[in-house]
Formats: C-alpha cells, sequence, structure tokens
C-alpha cells in the first residue's frame, strides 16, 4: 500500500505568555539577528515528538484523553495550525512548511478535510444547508451557478443520504443527525484523499450514531477515502478503524492493528483505558483504575515516562529513563519500560 | 420491602408554548429504594431530566405538572411550599448536574461554595464548616484538599471539578442523590473514576441514587435496574441483569442493539429508523408506534398502562417481545 501522510518528529510548543527569561525584548531582539539563540520560555508541550503514517484506505484511529494533543495534532495534520518542528509528508510533498494562513491556496487544501466535533456548533447559523455545502465548492473549486453547482449539491445531498428538501433549512431547523450529514457532504465535497474526522458522533444520540458510522464505512468504500479517526468513545474506534495510536500527554504511547490494542493492550494506559470502556459487564475484565491526574505539559522532564506517577506498574527507573519503543510484532509498538516483561508474565498465566 | 424512599406516581407534566402544549412526560411511575442506584436511560429528549427536575421540586415555570405525586421519605413534593423544599434539597435530596463547569460559579474559590450548603443546612461556624468541607473533598478522593480548598474551578480539571459537585451535593449526608448525566464530556478514564465513586458512595451510605444517562452500557455497569424512557413515557422497568437477559419492550430490545459495546462488527448494530415524536398535538396511546416494526392494529387501542409482566419486571407495550 502507498503511504498516503507520513508525519516525522512533529512538534508543537506553545508559549507560556510572560515566563522565564527570554521572553524579554533584549532576548527577542537577539533571535531576531541569530535563530540559534535558545527559546528559554516556558513552553507547553502540547504535541511531542510524533511520526506515524497513514496508507491510502486506511482508517486510523487516534485515542487519548483530553488534553493529550489530540486536537492540536489535528489542527496541525489539517494545517490550520503550523508547527513548531517537524514534517508533514502529504502525497509525497511536505506540507508542513506552508504556512497555515496560506494553506487554503494550495492544491492539497482540497484533498485534506476535516469533520469537525459538535454538528451543532461548527455550521454557520446563517447559512442554510445548501450554503454549508457549496462554499468549499465555490472556493476550493471554482463552481459556479452555471458550471453545476446545484446539480453537485444535490448529488453530494444524495451521497449522504439528506433529503433534497431540506437543503434550505437553516442549522436550527435540522436534526443532530441531519446536521451531522451537512458537516459530512461539506467535507466530502471536493473529494478529498484523507478525511480527518473530529468525535464525528460524540454529539449525536444512540439511537443516530450507527447510521452515521454505517454511511461513513459506505463512503470510504465509495470514494477510496483515507481516515483519521479521533475519538475517546474506544467502542466506536474498535468498529472502524484498521489501526489505533495511543497519545498520552503529547506522545504516542502505543501503536498497532486494532484488534491487538483490544485484546492485547501492551502499555498500562491502553490497558486502563480498556478497562474504563463502559459495558465491562457485557464483556468480562477487571476493574483496572488509575488514579489522579496527568502530569503537567509544562516542560515535562525529557527523561522520564510522562505516565510516572499515575501508572499502576510504573518503577524507580520510569523517572530516570524514557521509555524505549517496544515492538511486540512487526507492526505493533509500546513505549514502556515494562512491556516484554509483561507480555512474557501474561504468557505464563 | 421496605417502603421506597422516592416514588413517582403517574406524573404528567406539560410545557405550554407559544407553538402548542408539549406534553414532556405522560403518567410516568418510578421508584427509588435505599441502597439502589436507578438508571434512566432514554434518548435526549424523552424527559429524563424533566422528571428529575421535577422531582426536586425545580421545575421550570413554563413546566405544569397536570397530574401524579411525588412522594419524597413522606413528603408530597408538589404540594409542598416552597420553604419546606428548600429545607428539604440538599439535605434530604441533592442532585449532580450535568457539565460541572457551568454549574459552579466560576469567581468563588470551590470550597466556598461547598460551604454555602452547609451554612445553609448547619448551623457551623467558620472554623467547623472549613473543617466539614475539607472532609467532603477526602471523601471525593480530591488530592491534597488543603490547598484545594481554596481553587478556583477554572484551576481544576473537569473531573475534578465534577468531584467538587459530587462533594457539594454529598456534604449533607443526603437520602437520595440525583445523577443528572454526572460524566458527559469527560474522559473515559475519568468517567470510571466518578462512577466508581458514585457507586462506592451510594453503597456506603445507603443512598437511594437515581442515574439519569443515555449510555446504556454505562448503566448496565453501575445500575441495579433500569428505567428506559421514550418521548415521555416510561415504557420498561426492569432490574438490569432481567433487562439485559430478556429485553421485552421493543424500544429497548432496539437500543441494545444501537449500543456500540466492543466486540461484534458494525453489522451487528443497528440504528433505530425516525425519531422521537413531535410531543404536541394528538398522539398515539403508544408513542413508540410510528418507529415500530411490531405495531399492530391492537396498539392503537387507548389507556395503555405501565403493567408488572413478571416479578418487578415493568413493562408498556401490546405486542411485547
Amino acid at each position: 500500500m502507498t503511504v498516503l501522510l507520513e508525519v516525522n518528529g512533529l512538534k508543537k510548543y506553545f508559549p507560556i505568555a510572560g515566563k522565564g527569561p527570554s521572553g524579554s525584548m533584549i532576548a527577542s531582539w537577539l533571535r531576531s539577528f541569530n535563530q540559534n539563540v535558545p527559546d528559554l520560555r516556558q513552553m507547553l508541550h502540547a504535541v511531542d515528538n510524533v511520526s506515524f503514517s497513514i496508507s491510502e484506505g486506511e482508517s486510523l484511529g487516534l485515542v487519548g484523553e483530553s488534553g493529550c494533543g489530540k486536537s492540536t495534532l489535528v489542527a496541525m495534520l489539517s494545517r490550520l495550525a503550523d508547527c513548531t518542528s517537524g514534517k508533514i509528508e502529504f502525497s509525497g510533498r511536505d506540507i508542513s512548511a506552508v504556512p497555515a494562513r496560506s494553506f487554503h491556496a494550495e492544491p492539497e487544501r482540497s484533498e485534506l478535510q476535516i469533520v469537525f466535533q459538535d454538528p451543532h456548533e461548527s455550521l454557520n447559523p446563517r447559512f442554510t444547508a445548501f450554503d454549508t455545502i457549496a462554499e468549499p465548492l465555490k472556493r476550493l473549486k471554482g463552481l459556479t451557478e452555471k458550471s453545476g453547482l446545484s446539480e453537485k449539491v444535490g448529488a453530494l445531498a444524495e451521497q449522504v443520504g439528506l433529503p433534497a428538501a431540506l437543503l434550505g433549512r437553516f442549522p436550527h431547523q435540522l436534526s443532530g443527525g441531519q446536521k451531522a450529514r451537512v458537516n459530512i457532504a461539506r467535507a466530502i465535497a471536493v473529494s478529498p484523499k484523507l478525511l480527518i474526522l473530529d468525535e464525528p458522533t460524540s454529539a449525536l444520540d444512540v439511537s443516530v450514531q450507527a447510521v452515521i458510522l454505517k454511511l461513513l464505512v459506505k463512503l470510504k468504500k465509495d470514494l477510496g477515502m483515507s481516515y483519521l479517526f479521533v475519538s475517546h468513545d474506544l467502542n466506536v474506534v474498535r468498529l472502524l478503524c484498521d489501526r489505533v495510536i495511543v497519545m498520552y500527554l503529547g506522545q504516542i504511547i502505543e501503536e498497532g492493528p486494532t484488534e491487538q490494542i483490544f485484546t492485547n493492550p501492551a502499555h498500562p494506559y491502553t490497558k486502563a483505558l480498556n478497562a474504563a470502556v463502559p459495558g465491562g459487564k457485557l464483556r468480562a475484565g477487571e476493574a483496572l483504575r488509575l488514579e489522579g491526574d496527568p502530569q503537567s505539559p509544562i516542560d515535562p522532564d525529557p527523561n522520564s515516562c510522562r505516565f510516572y506517577g499515575r501508572c499502576p506498574v510504573g518503577k524507580d527507573v520510569c523517572s530516570r529513563l524514557a521509555p524505549p519503543e517496544v515492538f511486540l510484532t512487526e507492526e505493533h509498538m509500546a513505549a514502556c519500560h515494562f512491556v516484554e516483561k509483561q507480555a512474557s508474565l501474561d504468557l505464563l498465566e | 420491602m421496605p417502603a421506597p424512599l422516592l416514588e413517582i406516581q403517574k406524573l404528567s407534566v406539560e410545557f405550554r408554548t407559544r407553538s402548542g402544549i408539549v406534553r414532556a412526560l405522560e403518567n410516568i411511575s418510578m421508584k427509588v429504594h435505599r441502597g439502589e442506584i436507578v438508571g434512566v436511560v432514554g434518548e435526549s429528549g424523552s424527559g429524563k431530566s424533566v422528571s428529575a427536575l421535577t422531582a426536586m421540586g425545580i421545575l421550570d415555570p413554563a413546566g405544569h405538572v397536570t397530574s401524579g405525586s411525588i412522594n419524597l421519605g413522606g413528603l408530597e413534593v408538589l404540594t409542598a411550599t416552597e420553604g419546606v423544599m428548600q429545607q428539604t434539597r440538599g439535605r434530604q435530596a441533592s442532585m449532580i448536574f450535568q457539565s460541572p463547569r457551568t454549574a459552579l460559579n466560576p469567581i468563588r474559590t470551590v470550597g466556598k461554595q461547598i460551604g454555602d450548603v452547609l451554612r445553609r443546612h448547619e448551623n457551623a461556624n467558620r472554623q467547623t464548616v472549613r473543617e466539614a468541607v475539607i472532609d467532603a473533598l477526602k471523601t471525593v478522593r480530591i488530592p491534597d484538599p488543603e490547598r484545594r480548598i481554596d481553587a478556583f474551578p477554572f484551576e481544576m480539571s473537569g473531573g475534578m471539578c465534577q468531584r467538587i459537585m459530587i462533594a457539594m451535593a454529598l456534604s449533607c449526608r443526603p437520602e437520595l442523590l440525583i445523577a443528572d448525566e454526572p460524566t458527559t464530556g469527560l474522559d473515559v478514564t475519568t468517567q470510571a473514576a466518578i462512577m466508581d465513586l458514585i457507586r462506592d458512595l451510594s453503597k456506603e451510605r445507603n443512598m437511594a441514587t437515581m442515574l439519569i444517562t443515555h449510555d446504556l452500557a454505562m448503566a448496565a455497569d453501575y445500575c441495579d435496574r433500569i428505567v428506559v424512557m421514550h418521548a415521555g413515557h416510561v415504557v420498561e422497568n426492569a432490574s438490569t441483569e432481567d433487562l439485559f437477559e430478556a429485553p421485552r419492550h421493543p424500544y429497548t430490545a432496539k437500543l441494545m442493539k444501537a449500543t456500540p459495546h466492543g466486540e461484534g462488527s458494525l453489522d451487528d448494530i443497528e440504528s433505530i429508523a425516525g425519531g422521537l415524536p413531535d410531543l404536541r398535538g394528538e398522539l398515539p396511546p403508544c408513542r413508540f408506534s410510528g418507529r415500530c416494526d411490531r405495531f399492530e392494529e391492537i396498539c392503537s387501542t387507548p389507556d395503555l398502562t405501565l403493567d408488572e409482566v413478571s416479578e418487578g419486571h415493568f413493562l408498556s407495550c401490546r405486542k411485547p417481545l
């Protein structure tokens, strides 16, 4: 399979306002002459050295708790935010070099689209469904009324199962499921190669969730798109994704095929995540609970595991040495000191 | 069996709006015993929150109770004066609201906000209140309570804010706790911790707990009994085991089929066709009939009631599974 998107060492640091010596005028003046003057401000490490790839036609799940950097990563991948360092290669071209504010003029803009989180909030309240779906077609494809804009919007509405009669309605006149359909139609209007779905069903009732999920699977098959599926609903990720990435405090701590992540998680955080999924009574499994809150993401110690302190198996070494990336199989990676030992323990049991 | 702490009987609530009368609840009945966690499950708009707000006596003035009774430990909530209800709320019955960030006052420290409840109900001086607040923070397992007592809500994570809400609700040791979607918007890991806490505390203190949620999988994990609501009706009410073993109402069965639960593929889950009916104007006796594939002539005959079909299993359906 050809690689569609390759991310290498991607980082995003946010400076903490007004803290640290190099926030001063002298330091910023010096930096204007010499790029090498280090930035000594306190930094929030939102995404720290993340690397992964998405193949054509693959759907990749991205899970993690709030504050772990999922949304920042999505903003960088969809080129709505600039990255601090690192490379984003999209169908062979490095798009991380393009500033976010001018990315809309690039051809990749229409190939990389995003379905935003909350369909109630992310639709323009003064746009009808028609306007919303037509907007990217006008902006990015230059379609006009003359060149068949209405037909195209009608065809898209049919594709996502939105009755044509609803196209003239405003968001407040649509139900949650219908709004989700408008959102999806808008994103696929410009026939993207990669669709980023940021919690597409979390705001929907369970009664309509299944229809939307099935629609997404069907569209993927019909249009040959790749998906990056961001969610904290692990039950949904499990249904939809081929591969899963688990993030914790800005880093990828486990990565592997979906079934392995769910049936044989290696990292203690992934185990706790799995144990926390509701519906445990329907499945058998012992409760593994995390205590406390994550560490501060501001200037974390590079020589320690970020999960240390909350980790049920954490030992002294975790606070002194950053965990290595252990490959359990060729595709299944976990960043933990104790993965191998655990794996052998599981075998013994 | 001892008398239930909360007993809602044949409660009907309607909202008079400009575009007509919305019959939000119709003849709903349920009981919550001490030491029991009762889950109220349904889609949004099914009347879960309206039932809870009515039980607490804080229904919006636009809502009118047209019939029924609510008995809370011997007190008739619907006829009680506001003064009596103010004494009851917080002391006998407490509520945890959705989205803790908006329910807490952003410009007062959490210690003060929890202290408000204690000062309202107990004659205590400043020092004892502070000690009681620290105790309350300890019960909800907030680390370092002596320092956290002076923190503002924005200095805390979502999970911590929800713990504060729980501490506030439980500070006067209520007998009834109503939790309205206590974990929406929280992470799965935090959700599990919060739900464990609610379960532990309600068992420890022998509280009657009403858990409102739209997540059937979560209700299955934590509740002793589940009440399924649809469009202002209670359609089924059974112990969790009974309900999951053999759901009798078609809506309950469909809700289970629509909930992803780990194993299985996308083909195993099915959505429920259609939406909730418009609650204005004339409605069929069974409000699910428009979405039901077992619908027959008999379903249109009036006076559909919630009957006990087997011990402790209540059902409101003429064509049960």
